[in-house]
């Protein structure tokens, strides 16, 4: 009897460890961590009373303020449902505030990105936040994965192939090249310098000729870069500023706005798309495309 | 065979923990018949990033009609309005730069996604219900790959309303205006040129567009729509209908391949060519 009830009980404990590293397993790497909080904010100043005479009622000032990390000298930009609400400077090391101020209750769609100082622009964030009226919401530990660019469009088989960027000073990142076959994909550990720059040139030896993705994160940090495209061939050429080769960018001016939406939109449920549109090249246009359109949007 | 319930318990505990991930419908409860209330969809994302979104919520229609909807979801561009069907709504949209969930700082974690608020309005007493029939959420991962979810529905009681009358809500404004735009075609693309229009109502959503080429009849719409370009310049218009029947139009000029520019050029240098020649004849 008590043999059963040991049984029983090492049984239950190896399931409760197996969900529990399972779940934890599930979690890992995390993306950054956002704390959300909001306090009963300072009283706003009253406002003028015209003719003088009288005092005015003291109004909690309701505000949203957004706090975290981007790349040294970044300019940080917000939107407010679509719209450029504020842009702040980031400092030496990265670090930034804003805070915007409003007016009701309700649940509003702020949308973050970056500009590095070279101009290289971040992924975009978007952060629903519910605003309480009266309070001040603080959204704190924001940060933007790095920004990446490289020096060729396509690479030259058993050469390399450069990336570089900025991210916060002196982090540990990572690096990871994919191709078309999961085999295909590689990962690379490099360090930004103490102004943020990273560089790293990565050796393409025993990489077949084929289509490429590379993007860069900080170790432990589900949140990447850009996807940057890039094929592997048989001469060098380099990558120009120019020509970004963003999947969806029929109009080739490397932003994915409405106008792209709008083209693919038309080719929608169409047969025979042309090759611009068709964002994972399986010859229909359908959600899939549409969601990789979104994945690049750049408004 | 304890054992085996044993087991079998936390396959089933950790299988629901693995579909944390859900759409679901949020209704008030209970409304009185002849009440225009909302229903809710939303996406619980298990905190993973998605940018795309389709949806096939189906409801009774012997109980319920469908009244339009309120914009203050989070899809913000719609690759299919939301649309009415024998008693199914359809929509699906994209969320650029994709959301993982609402930060509340009155709640722990992120709540879910609020994706669109559909408007009914209860016809007779009884039980309704929502069923989501089909949804699909897609990650904001550059490969659109696909977030396993459960759908979960509601149900709603419509009690006997005494005084119908009182209940009656009707959308009287007209949706905002809006502008068009136009996205020439290139000189090589088989993509047309095409319209560009979009706007909103408050009160009960967009049902509709229509256009009207010159002085044509008005035909049924969606942007975008293509437009051939005409030897001259015409003017297009666009109306936006809501719920009601109340409507917002906007209106464009599309130059034609002739300019007035270039017509007056020509005209300029055929009336030279004319006059040059006269003087010419005349010398000789």
């Amino acid at each position: 009897m008590a043999n059963n009830f040991f049984k029983k009980t090492v049984l239950f404990v190896a399931a409760s460890i197996f969900f529990i590293a399972s779940s934890v397993l599930a979690q890992a790497p995390v993306t950054e961590t956002v704390t959300i909080s909001a306090e009963v904010s300072g009283a706003a100043p009253p406002p003028p009373v015209e003719g003088g005479g009288g005092g005015g009622v003291n109004i909690p000032k309701t505000a949203v303020r957004f706090s975290g990390e981007a790349y040294p000298g970044a300019t940080v930009s917000i939107l407010k449902e679509g719209n450029l609400a504020t842009a702040v400077l980031a400092d030496s090391l990265g670090k930034f505030s804003a805070t915007l101020e409003e007016k009701y209750d309700s649940t509003i769609l702020y949308t973050l990105f970056a500009h590095d100082i070279a101009g290289e622009k971040s992924v975009l964030i978007n952060y629903p936040i519910a605003v309480y009226s009266g309070f001040l919401t603080h959204l704190s530990g924001i940060r933007f994965a790095p920004t990446i660019l490289s020096d060729l469009a396509q690479a030259k088989r058993e050469e390399y192939l450069t990336l570089h960027g900025y991210s916060l000073p002196g982090k540990n990142l990572e690096t990871v090249v994919s191709g078309e076959d999961e085999a295909q994909k590689k990962t690379f550990t490099l360090s930004s310098g103490q102004d943020g720059y990273y560089k790293i040139v990565l050796p393409l030896q025993g990489f077949p000729k084929g289509e490429y993705t590379a993007h860069v994160n900080y170790l432990a940090d589900a949140r990447i870069s850009k996807l940057l495209k890039f094929s592997i061939g048989d001469v060098n050429i380099p990558s120009l500023e120019l020509i970004k080769n963003i999947p969806g960018d029929c109009n080739a001016d490397n932003v994915i706005n409405l106008v792209d939406f709008s083209v693919l939109a038309f080719w929608y449920g169409k047969e025979n798309p042309p090759r611009c549109v068709d964002t994972n090249n399986d010859g229909i246009i359908n959600l899939v495309d549409f969601s990789i359109l979104a994945f690049w949007w750049t408004g | 065979m304890k054992k085996k319930i044993l087991f079998i318990i936390f396959l089933l505990f950790f299988a629901s923990r693995a579909l944390a991930a859900s759409v679901f419908v949020e209704t008030p409860g209970n409304v009185k018949a002849g009440e225009t209330f909302s229903a809710l969809i939303k996406a619980d994302t298990d905190e993973i990033s998605i940018n795309s979104i389709n949806v096939v919520l189906s409801y009774d229609k012997d109980l319920l009609v469908f009244s339009g909807y309120k914009e203050d979801g989070l899809i913000k561009l719609w690759v299919d309005p939301p649309r009415e069907e024998n008693g199914k709504i359809y929509f699906g949209g994209i969320i650029p730069g994709g959301v993982t969930g609402v930060y509340d700082p009155r709640q722990e974690g992120l709540g879910a996604i609020p994706l669109i608020r559909l408007l009914f309005t209860g016809k007779a007493a009884g039980s309704a219900n929502f069923f989501i029939t089909e949804s699909l959420l897609l990650k904001n991962d550059g490969k659109g790959s696909l977030l396993t979810h459960t759908q979960k529905g509601a149900t709603l009681t419509i009690r006997e309303n005494p005084n119908p009358t009182e209940e009656k809500i009707a959308d009287r404004n007209p949706p905002f205006p809006f502008d068009i735009e136009i996205v020439e075609s290139s000189l090589f693309s088989r993509t047309p040129t095409l319209l560009i229009f979009d706007t909103s109502d408050s009160d009960s959503g967009i049902k509709s567009y229509e256009i009207r080429v010159g002085g044509r009849d008005w035909q049924e719409a969606k942007s975008p729509a293509p437009v051939s370009r005409g030897i001259f310049s015409r003017e297009i218009s666009i109306r936006a209908y809501d719920f009601y029947g109340n409507f917002q139009e906007a209106s464009i000029i599309v130059p034609g391949i002739f300019s007035t520019k270039l017509l007056l050029t020509i005209f300029i240098l055929i009336l030279s060519g004319i006059l040059g020649y006269k003087v010419l004849k005349s010398k000789t």
